[in-house]
């Protein structure tokens, strides 16, 4: 749009202000619309002069009107034909050489890409329709730009033409410049006070703007040959930029220009034809309320006729009387310019229109484009699943990603990793793909736990955090709401969870296992089934130990619950409850009884809904009870044995009393004997003493000689 | 993503700079030929040219490609059993083979198309 403004007031500027003066007597000629012209030059009385500045802009204007006449009878894109006699057919061919050969490159870049991104960005499948396509679409460029081509010249060619006859429209049907380019000579009414110079030039500016805006259609629709011209010799290189995503935008450009001057002649031409139709069916030629009935009567001539270049608008009868010489003539013959200038203006701007509205598309955010590249594309095939492991005692699972530990969570003691279900457990079945698994979970802010996840939300539950415990209750309000067993105000959410619930059980009864787990754990406990199978994911062996070092640390660290009752309990009687209890639990589940195993779940009530969730099997269920018991254990004993040492400790301390020493000796007693035997006896000193035969049925009292203290009480409890 | 684009590029440098130290098999003609740090390339002949490239553009993408093997091989050697890491490896190392397979049958499939099929001029 700008080049042709900025041409135009170049050269209006410059014809206006070039044109040199001079005088010459010379016969007056005529200008304006081709309907009448009468000869009626006697009408000019004063004196006439040649003038230079009106012989250069009346040959002007006749050229502008031989310029305008061949852009339109030449109004087709090019004069060659197809085949070798076109002098396009060469250069496209060497540039589409160097596109093939970019096109190798092309290759390695996609190889590449697939190498370093691992089939992200691109993949063989996408990549070698694209390929065979820019492949087929560089080959067929020069067809097509050239169809495109003669599909404008078409249209142009019909609205060209005028209506019922093989001729073109010339510039006799707009603005007519009668006069011939080299017969003409510029006559000028000579004005003693200048009451001529005024019309003069007022008639010279509009014969020049006449001139320029012929010029004006002749330049705009011959740049658009040879910028049509250059598309058609670079066309090889568009499919080039469509290929990757990057340069995709620098595609949409170059194809929005070359669009627009494509179509600019195709509309130029049909307002045009509007144009000519319009002047020639109007009684004016506007549609507007003008009074040209007066025009060529002498006495109501207001603006005189001043140089022998004659105009009038469409429809009017040319003479020296009437050259715009009445306010309405001057006006139509304006309003006429105007309207040329508006076919030239008015495609450029309902093409700009188009344009930017084209810019601003995304291919991929338009649902039609989307449409088509879902139908095109083959439904996306579920990944093979993982081959099933059965469940045995001791299982060898593969291995489940570490759990990433979510952010943003204060927690106290042991439950510091409140599970986001951020990790994704190994699916069997790839069922999370599902987009109605994935909505469920979704919007009720699930996903579904890994057996380690289970231990860290029974530890949370324990926990005296608030907020970790605020967070298992929403997890369990979302299930119950999923399963229709929890209140909902909302009357938009409710149905939402209905229509999840539904959407469920429909997957559940195609089969989804992931589907099934989800509605069962929503289920209350006694009603709720452990699967036999886990159908939903891979358990591993690792797994447990890693739940037992959890628990080890968590009935190391957590504060005790307190007892059924309300009492508190020391970390001691929590331990030694749990040794109880999980035995008890794990006898119930695996009970063969419905009611004990009923029981049995109601003892692991707290966390059934998330075994549920996970799909755990039975066993699982019973292998982390037993792997919670082991910790539980493990840590008993490490009480008890802390215990024991204290114990030992405390009996050292009693020991620690000043030590003393006694000797005894035992001395038997002299007694008399009424039977009068005396036994002598050696005295201490070793003399013989008569004897002295106690009597043996009485008990001789032993006199002890303490000599010093001596406590024997310890050797003699 | 950033570290990856980051390994390449470091990658393309230093086979540049290798090629640049690489002694070359004879100097290059110059009248037909240009000297570049890639070696001789003729002028006024892209077909050549191209070609040439896609040739060193072989050479560099088979480096990473058995750069990408050697990682993907590691990741599931240390993997010790994470489902993860395994489909990880896996995927470098499955890609490195269809990269590598394209680019190699790409070229073959692209060139018999051209000549045979297209005889596109300068193809031959």
């Amino acid at each position: 749009m700008r080049l042709p403004k900025l041409l135009l007031a170049a050269f209006a500027v410059t014809v206006f202000l070039g044109s040199p003066l001079y005088f010459y007597k010379t016969d007056v000629l005529a200008a304006g619309t081709g309907s009448t012209v009468i000869d009626d030059t006697a009408l000019l009385p004063g004196q006439w002069v040649a003038d230079k500045e009106v012989t250069f802009t009346g040959k002007l204007a006749a050229r502008s009107r031989d310029v305008l006449n061949w852009v339109i009878r030449n109004y087709e894109w090019s004069e060659v034909g197809t085949g070798n006699a076109n002098p396009f057919t060469d250069i496209w061919v060497r540039i589409s050489t160097i596109v093939y050969t970019l096109l190798f490159l092309f290759i390695l870049a996609a190889a590449f890409l697939i190498i370093i991104t691992r089939g992200e960005s691109i993949t063989v499948r996408r990549f070698i329709p694209r390929f065979v396509f820019v492949l087929i679409l560089v080959y067929l460029s020069f067809a097509i730009v050239q169809f495109i081509f003669f599909v404008t010249d078409l249209t142009q060619g019909f609205f060209l033409r005028k209506v019922g006859s093989n001729d073109f429209i010339q510039a006799e049907d707009l603005l007519n410049i009668s006069w011939d380019y080299q017969k003409f000579k510029g006559l000028r009414r000579l004005s003693e006070v200048g009451e001529y110079d005024e019309s003069a030039i007022v008639s010279l500016i509009l014969t020049k703007l006449t001139a320029a805006t012929y010029f004006a259609v002749f330049i705009i629709l011959t740049i658009r040959k040879v910028i049509l011209w250059f598309f058609l010799v670079v066309s090889p290189v568009f499919p080039l930029l469509l290929f990757f995503s990057p340069i995709r935008n620098t595609a949409k450009i170059w194809i929005g220009e070359f669009f627009r001057w494509v179509l600019y002649a195709p509309l130029f031409a049909i307002f045009l034809a509007g144009l000519v139709q319009l002047w020639s069916k109007s009684v004016n030629g506007v549609p507007l309320a003008l009074d040209t009935s007066k025009a060529g009567s002498v006495p109501d001539i207001v603006y005189p006729t001043s140089i022998n270049i004659l105009l009038a608008g469409p429809n009017q009868t040319l003479s020296a009387a009437n050259s715009l010489n009445l306010p309405d003539t001057f006006i139509l013959y304006v309003v006429a310019l105007l309207m040329i200038w508006m076919v030239i203006v008015i495609p450029f701007i309902l093409l700009k229109i188009f344009l930017d509205y084209l810019n601003s598309v995304s291919l991929q955010d338009n649902n039609v484009v989307r449409y088509l590249m879902n139908v095109a594309r083959p439904s996306h095939p579920p990944a093979p699943a993982p081959p099933h492991v059965t469940v045995s005692p001791k299982p060898t699972f593969p291995p489940t990603p570490s759990p990433i530990k979510p952010p943003g969570f204060g927690f106290a003691g042991m439950a510091r990793e409140l599970p986001r279900f951020t990790d994704k457990p190994m699916f069997i079945g790839n069922y999370q793909d599902k987009d109605v698994i994935v909505e469920a979970l979704k919007s009720a802010n699930l996903s579904i736990p890994t057996i380690r996840d289970i231990s860290r939300l029974e530890a949370a539950m324990l926990s005296s955090n608030s907020i970790t415990k605020e967070q298992v209750n929403k997890l369990n309000e979302s299930l119950k709401r999923i399963g229709g067993t929890s209140k909902i105000t909302n009357q938009v959410e409710k149905e939402q969870f209905i229509k999840i619930k539904e959407k469920l059980a429909q997957e559940s009864g195609a089969g989804n296992a992931v589907a099934s787990s989800i509605i069962e754990a929503t289920k209350m406990p006694f009603s709720a089934r452990i699967p036999a199978v886990n159908s939903v994911q891979n358990v591993n062996l690792d797994d447990y130990e890693e739940i037992k070092k959890t628990w080890e640390e968590n009935y190391k660290t957590l504060e005790p619950p307190a007892d059924v009752d309300g009492s508190p309990r020391t970390r001691k009687e929590w331990l030694q409850d749990e040794v109880t209890r999980i035995p008890k639990a794990i006898e119930l589940l695996l009970s063969k009884t419905q009611e004990e195993e009923n029981q049995g779940k109601q003892m692991v009530s707290s966390i059934l809904p998330f075994l549920l969730l996970g799909g755990f099997s039975k066993a699982e269920v019973v292998a982390y009870l037993k792997a919670k018991l082991e910790a539980a254990k493990v840590e008993l004993a490490q009480i008890e044995k802390e215990e024991g040492e204290e114990y030992v400790t405390i009996e050292a301390k009693k020991k620690e009393e000043p030590k003393t020493m006694t000797l005894e000796a035992e001395v038997p007693k002299e007694t008399e004997d009424p039977a009068g035997k005396k036994e002598s006896e050696k005295n201490l000193l070793g003399e013989e003493a008569p004897k002295y035969m106690p009597d043996k049925d009485k008990e001789e009292p032993v006199e002890t000689v303490k000599m010093g203290d001596r406590d024997d009480n310890k050797n003699n409890p | 993503m950033v570290y990856r684009i980051a390994f390449v590029t470091i990658l393309l440098l230093f086979t540049v700079a290798g090629n640049a130290f690489a002694a070359h098999g004879g100097s290059c003609d110059p009248d037909t030929e240009v000297d570049t740090d890639l070696g001789c390339f003729k002028k006024d002949d892209p077909t050549a040219f191209v070609t040439e490239i896609y040739s060193k553009g072989l050479y560099f993408l088979g480096g990473v490609a058995v750069l990408a093997i050697v990682y993907g091989a590691y990741l599931i050697l240390s993997s010790q059993g994470n489902q993860s890491q395994v489909s990880r490896g896996k995927s470098y190392i499955v890609s490195a083979i269809i990269g590598i397979a394209l680019a190699v049958s790409g070229f073959t499939v692209y060139k018999i198309i051209a000549t045979d099929v297209l005889k596109i001029p300068g193809f031959e």
